[in-house]
């Protein structure tokens, strides 16, 4: 076969037979593998580069690079391909995991990625662990944009959108399908239980009962599982967002990883994960317990005038990542800085 | 030159002339296909189309968020060009450098942790870059894009290299601008090699130790000119400004972080970590980013003080929360991060500006 748009090169790998619906190619201006990706009707081609066009504005790390558009002849017929960096990597259904950090780590990049997606204004609408991949910097990266619509593997999913198992209950049944954002949500769900080994039943999703996901995955964190549980409610309208998801997955993977320096004129402290709660009193002018939840730090306990940031204390108030608290209306009175630090949670 | 409007491969429409790299011509231009804005880049006059391809060719195998992606390559005429990722700021040389005397531990945890997610990544594709240095880190305002640019700008410069090193035995007497401009970061084993040596992955370790040494001191760890080879050479000990550690709010990081360059900055390479091990030791780190702004003292009281920033908030700042060498006096210029704060947001981290 000869080059395709003067650079192009088939290596034979195709994941679909022959010309199939994803060819990759050496690109012999750059001596790199891309990725060939058919599109069938001439007719999306306008509707899926704008959604790439989208897409590449928001410079998600999580979403494949768009290089080129290539039309060509092959065998008489016309064919047109978008032409995509290739990702060297793993797909999701072929890595084992299990309810740990990596997992959660892994939930909260593919979150974060629909999210972005979401914000762009597209819906993937065929989220599966075979859609998303994971480089070999640990980067989880989505693939196949709004193609499931009009390639389907097999007569089953022709005529509807997605796969059935992750496909979200609102697209059975009805000839005209009309859809949202929360069809991603569904499928997000669903590949994030796929991962840790509960593979989809092949019919119409059931409403799963309450507690259900925690009892059959007892070593998921409570909350990841009411979330999970959450996006996989039958009411579109019922799922969070994904970017409440997204920022959800994060905040848990920093539990019990902030500290917090406290710092009088005469000492510093820190508070973290095994030192949960410092009591701070300045003569009697007044006095304060901060603690410790693993996620935010909370003042439990007062007495006197105490300020934050020249607010009025108040039990239960959340500290600032960067305040000064004040005990003492008047002087004297004694500064405390205190000051909120983390590790980062980057994909 | 190449004039605004000019169209190459019926695709890239030059906007305007960025910058020389010394080596290379970068333009802005606009992507009709994606609608994407891009850099578009060619070699100078006298640079080898055949190099300017190889060094393409060793880019395009990097593909990270922390490293500017390579888009496309392609010949017109008897030129050739490169596609990249257009990132829409400056370089950290000019963001940081020429405006911050020294940027504060949380900013350099930020910028490090990034920088070492590029390196890793370029290094698991077996690309070294070799000539790692603050004015080859593309960022845009507010950090949130950082990114490492001219992978394989190393590979332009490796004829000079090879001249320079045939006719003086090494870099180091080298009068050579280019040479000059890289030598404050280069590994040991790149300035003193010989003809033929090759210089891998360690060497651009060291030049992360290197530049975030000058990032947050001001200063060069090794010096400058010909200094540099001759306190390489006799392992001269790191001298960390005082300043580093002389706030409680600030020490346990700036320790944390000087340990990790130091680390970097060790003259035998197979005794430095790699860039993996780097990213853990930065993903370990505790630190708080938030984006920076500039501003002007406006009142010092005995351990507080007031700024007003140049959208004219007025911010409220503690002692301890000033970092650096410089102390802050009315009409001081500074640059710190803003937090909610009642009646006046609170700086900090804050620094005195020249």
């Amino acid at each position: 076969m000869p080059l395709i748009a003067n650079r192009y090169e088939p290596t034979g790998n195709a994941s679909w037979g022959g010309m199939g619906e994803l060819n990759e190619c050496e690109d012999r201006n750059l001596s790199r593998k891309v990725m060939l990706k058919r599109v069938f009707k001439p007719s999306d081609l306008p509707r899926l580069l704008d959604e790439q066009k989208a897409l590449i504005r928001l410079r998600s790390k999580h979403v494949v690079q768009l290089l080129d558009v290539v039309s060509f002849k092959w065998n008489n017929q016309d064919i047109r391909c978008l032409v995509l960096e290739h990702i060297q990597g793993t797909d999701l259904d072929k890595l084992n995991f299990k309810a740990d950090e990596d997992y959660q780590k892994t939930l909260w990049q593919i979150a974060t990625g629909i999210s972005e997606i979401h914000a762009a204004g597209v819906i993937h609408r065929d989220i599966k662990p075979q859609n998303i991949r994971r480089d070999q910097n640990g980067i989880i990266k989505i693939f196949d944009f709004g193609l499931a619509r009009e390639a389907g593997k097999d007569d089953k999913t022709k005529s509807i959108t997605g796969t059935i198992g992750y496909m979200a209950p609102e697209l059975f049944g009805t000839k005209t399908i009309s859809f949202t954002a929360a069809i991603d949500t569904f499928s997000f769900a669903r590949t994030a239980l796929a991962l840790l080994g509960v593979q989809p039943h092949n019919e119409k999703p059931k409403a799963i009962v309450a507690g259900s996901v925690i009892a059959a995955q007892p070593g998921l964190n409570a909350e990841v599982a009411r979330t999970l549980e959450a996006c996989l409610d039958m009411s579109p309208a019922a799922r969070p967002p994904m970017f409440e998801v997204a920022k959800l997955l994060g905040r848990d993977l920093l539990r019990d990883k902030h500290r917090a320096r406290v710092g009088t004129q005469k000492q510093a402290y820190e508070l973290n994960a095994s030192k949960r709660t410092v009591n701070l009193t300045f003569k009697n002018q007044g006095s304060l317990s901060i603690r410790y939840d693993g996620y935010d730090f909370k003042i439990t306990a007062l007495t006197g005038n105490v300020y934050v940031n020249n607010t009025k204390a108040s039990v239960g108030m959340t500290m600032l990542s960067a305040c000064v608290i004040t005990i003492g209306s008047a002087a004297p009175r004694a500064f405390v800085t205190f000051d909120i630090s983390n590790p980062e949670v980057m994909a | 030159m190449i004039a605004p409007g000019t169209q190459l491969a019926s695709r890239y429409e030059i906007v305007s002339y960025i910058a020389s790299g010394g080596m290379q011509d970068v333009y802005k231009a606009n992507d009709s296909l994606t609608g994407e804005v891009v850099a578009l880049k060619t070699p100078q006059a006298g640079q080898t189309n055949k190099r300017f391809k190889q060094s393409a060719i060793l880019s395009a195998r990097i593909s990270n968020y922390n490293v500017a992606k390579t888009f496309d390559y392609f010949e017109e005429g008897n030129a050739c060009y490169l596609i990249e990722e257009y990132v829409d700021g400056t370089t950290l040389e000019a963001a940081t450098l020429d405006v911050i005397p020294q940027i504060d531990p949380h900013l350099a945890a930020y910028l490090m942790l990034r920088i070492a997610k590029g390196l890793a990544a370029s290094h698991q594709a077996q690309v070294a870059h070799r000539d790692l240095k603050p004015s080859n880190i593309l960022v845009d305002s507010n950090f949130s894009a950082v990114k490492i640019t001219d992978f394989g700008i190393a590979t332009l410069a490796d004829e000079l290299f090879e001249e320079i090193i045939a006719k003086n035995g090494d870099l180091t007497r080298s009068t050579s601008g280019t040479v000059k401009g890289a030598l404050p970061y280069m590994a040991p084993e790149m300035m003193f090699r010989k003809p033929g040596d090759l210089v891998g992955c360690e060497a651009d370790i060291w030049s992360l130790g290197a530049l975030m040494f000058r990032l947050m001191t001001g200063a060069y760890p090794f010096g400058e000119g010909m200094m540099v080879p001759v306190n390489v050479e006799k392992r001269q000990p790191l001298s960390w400004p005082r300043f580093l550690t002389g706030k409680a709010q600030y020490t346990p990081l700036s320790n944390s972080i000087i340990g990790i360059v130091e680390k970097c900055l060790v003259y035998d390479k197979a005794q430095r970590p790699v860039a993996l091990d780097v990213v853990r030791s930065c993903e370990e780190l505790c630190f708080h980013f938030a984006p920076r702004e500039f501003g002007v003292v406006s009142e010092v009281k005995w351990s507080t003080g007031f700024v007003t920033s140049s959208r004219g908030a007025k911010i409220f700042y503690h002692n301890d929360s000033l970092y650096g060498a410089a102390p802050a006096k009315v009409g001081s210029k500074v640059v710190f991060s803003a937090h909610n704060g009642t009646p006046f947001p609170r700086a900090h981290p804050i620094v005195v500006c020249p």
